[in-house]
């Protein structure tokens, strides 16, 4: 903690030592958040630069209310929102028949987060950012709705979208694990 | 989301990707150190755009001033002239006109007064007739006086206009008794007639004709006359000298072009071999900022022109992108340019980085200039070169990682010693006290040839705004 203090003082003197080891201490969680919210390791990366770069330009106005992780995870994923957010213009989102519900004692364990990295890559953009941001960052529906400026209803069915066709697709790959090992 | 609303489907996302980390590509540090620095630079910068902003709109306006000016001055004098001349012919018909008025109205009252003093009963019954009589007894006198002045003065005033050439209409006018003299004419109460068709004098065509020794009659009579007394009030002398010791802060664009890094490489043996023209990134300079101070020497030439001299400290900056360091030591040195190493230097690839190239140099400018107003608040338009000796340049990483590093002008520098540059300059000054005066001076400078003396380093001819303040002294 007091590393962390201290690396801090420092990023807001702009020493540039203290920047470099603020940055590979975050930078491998971080990569993941931002890949969660792109389709490739490039967009990621276009993600992160922006994002860090906004994070040490600011850093002069972190007061500790949150922990450092936190303040940086949330620049991350708003950096994420913006650059995606020109996508969502052009594909507008809009209310999608909500199909099966999942199973409410579906398990992941056999698959590693990579491949659920894969799966949530491969979704539609509008349904990628709406189940990250709801499944895993944890905002609820009337959050995200006022962030993206869509309504309520919009994001609880891009969710449920997002929701069944990850569910297809981790049963299609149960059946071909489940195959290869007959 | 409220917890309880969480299905396992979201939890065991979550759980998932709770520890998940990958590292990004190893360049990405250097793009993010880049991007802050840039930032850093980005307020410094906006400040520079407002120097840049005011340097150019000042030569704007002062070459708008100097267009007007230079119109009027060789177009506009004389319609000037006669404007002014109407001037004077109105002043005097008017004052003419006015004593003539005076004039019949002291004749009028005078008679009733004659009526009044006749009839003791008026009198004494209407105190106000009597105060005006007096009035305008006292009326009279007062007027007889400044008759008796203008008498005086145009007949002075006409002698001395005439032993300075001055041709006057009624070459025979002797003073009182002349109709065609307005001078007499406005002293004599019985002409009036004669006043208000009088022959108007010829102008005259001499602006700043002396016209005699006796200052206090010439003062008083050059009142008669706006136009001479506005001349003889605005006569200075033109040869002030002054010094003055100013500085100044503005934005040098480098205009850098053409490095040819493989030709760099080429004639240069790499110590290790390692490095390859492909992998070299030395990018071609940046604007950056500069700063110049020093003494300036001035003399007036003539009532419009100046000349000016002086030495000046320049300071100027520009950025590079490199990710090359020589590794003599440890710590390894700043790289701006291949021709600037030595073959004893030992090259390597480093992760890019940004430098700052300081130009340390003296400046001889000589200008001409050319008084737009001068006045309390003079505005100078100026334009002449600069003659600079460049000294060296101190090429450091701004991280502060690497070693700075000196490259010195001479043989075998990759810079020229000597640079000529065009200036274009506007001074805008103020004398707050008798000898002193503080100004502004935005300028342009365009270099005429490059910095950089290889055909391997490119070219760079700088263009250099700035703006400065100067203290003034002007020497009697």
């Amino acid at each position: 903690m007091d590393q962390e203090k201290a690396l801090i003082e420092g990023c807001k003197k702009s020493n540039s030592e203290a920047q470099k080891e603020l940055y590979h201490h975050f930078v491998p969680k971080m990569m993941v958040v931002a890949l969660r919210y792109s389709k490739s390791q490039q967009e990621a990366e276009d993600i992160l630069q922006e994002a860090f770069i906004k994070v040490f330009n600011h850093i002069k106005g972190f007061k500790g209310d949150s922990s450092l992780y936190y303040w940086i995870k949330r620049i991350v994923v708003n950096t994420a929102l913006n650059h995606q957010r020109s996508k969502l213009y052009l594909f507008p989102m809009v209310d999608v028949q909500t199909l099966n519900e999942p199973d409410e004692s579906f398990k992941l364990s056999d698959h590693s987060w990579e491949d659920l990295l894969q799966m949530i890559q491969q979704l539609p953009s509008g349904c990628q950012i709406i189940f990250n941001m709801y499944a895993i960052e944890g905002y609820s529906h009337k959050e995200i709705a006022n962030k993206l400026n869509i309504s309520e209803g919009t994001s609880k069915s891009q969710y449920a979208r997002a929701k069944s066709l990850l569910k297809e697709k981790i049963l299609r790959e149960d059946r071909k694990a489940y195959e290869r090992a007959r | 989301m409220k917890e309880q609303d969480r299905s396992n489907f979201e939890n065991s996302f979550q759980e998932a990707f709770a520890s998940a980390e990958r590292a990004p590509d190893a360049q990405l540090w250097d793009k993010v150190a880049l991007g802050v620095a840039k930032n850093e630079n980005s307020g410094f910068k906006k400040r520079i755009l407002f120097f840049k902003l005011m340097a150019a709109a000042s030569v704007a306006f002062a070459a708008i001033i100097g267009g007007v000016y230079l119109y009027d001055y060789n177009f506009g004098s004389v319609n000037q002239y006669i404007t002014n001349s109407a001037v004077v012919d109105n002043d005097t018909n008017k004052r003419n006109e006015s004593s003539v008025q005076e004039t019949l109205s002291i004749g009028q009252e005078k008679n009733e007064l004659n009526k009044e003093q006749g009839s003791s009963q008026f009198l004494a019954n209407d105190q106000g007739v009597g105060a005006r009589s007096e009035h305008n007894l006292s009326d009279k006198n007062d007027y007889e006086s400044r008759s008796k002045i203008n008498g005086n003065s145009g007949n002075n005033m006409r002698k001395e206009l005439a032993q300075n050439g001055v041709d006057f209409e009624s070459k025979n006018s002797s003073g009182l008794g002349d109709k065609s003299d307005p001078f007499f004419a406005v002293s004599n109460g019985e002409n009036t007639t004669s006043i208000l068709t009088k022959t108007q004098p010829e102008k005259v065509d001499r602006k700043g004709v002396i016209l005699g020794e006796d200052g206090a009659l010439l003062s008083r009579e050059l009142q008669l006359v706006p136009r001479l007394e506005y001349l003889f009030a605005n006569q200075k002398s033109f040869d002030k000298m002054w010094v003055g010791l100013g500085v100044a802060y503005g934005q040098n664009f480098p205009s850098s072009s053409g490095q040819d890094n493989a030709a760099g490489l080429a004639s240069f043996d790499v110590q290790g071999g390692s490095v390859e023209a492909s992998q070299v990134r030395l990018s071609d300079e940046s604007s950056g900022g500069v700063m110049t101070a020093g003494v300036t020497v001035g003399k007036q030439l003539s009532k419009r022109w100046i000349l000016e001299g002086g030495l000046n400290y320049v300071g100027r900056s520009t950025f590079v992108e490199s990710n090359l360091k020589v590794a003599n030591n440890l710590r390894g040195e700043a790289v701006n340019d291949i021709e600037s190493l030595a073959q004893e230097d030992r090259l390597e690839l480093t992760n890019t980085y940004e430098l700052k190239n300081n130009y340390h140099s003296v400046a001889v400018p000589i200008q001409a200039g050319f008084f737009l107003v001068d006045r309390q608040f003079d505005v100078v338009l100026k334009g002449g070169i600069s003659n600079e000796i460049l000294l060296l340049n101190r090429v450091e990483d701004t991280s502060g990682d690497l070693k700075s590093r000196s490259i010195k002008t001479g043989e075998n520098s990759p810079y020229n010693t000597y640079i000529l540059s065009g200036v274009l300059s506007s001074e805008f000054s103020y004398a707050f006290d008798e000898n002193y005066y503080l100004s502004l001076t935005p300028q342009v400078m365009k270099s005429f040839n490059s910095i950089k003396d290889s055909d391997a380093s490119g070219e760079s001819k700088p263009l250099v705004f700035t703006l400065g303040f100067r203290l003034g002294y002007l020497i009697d």
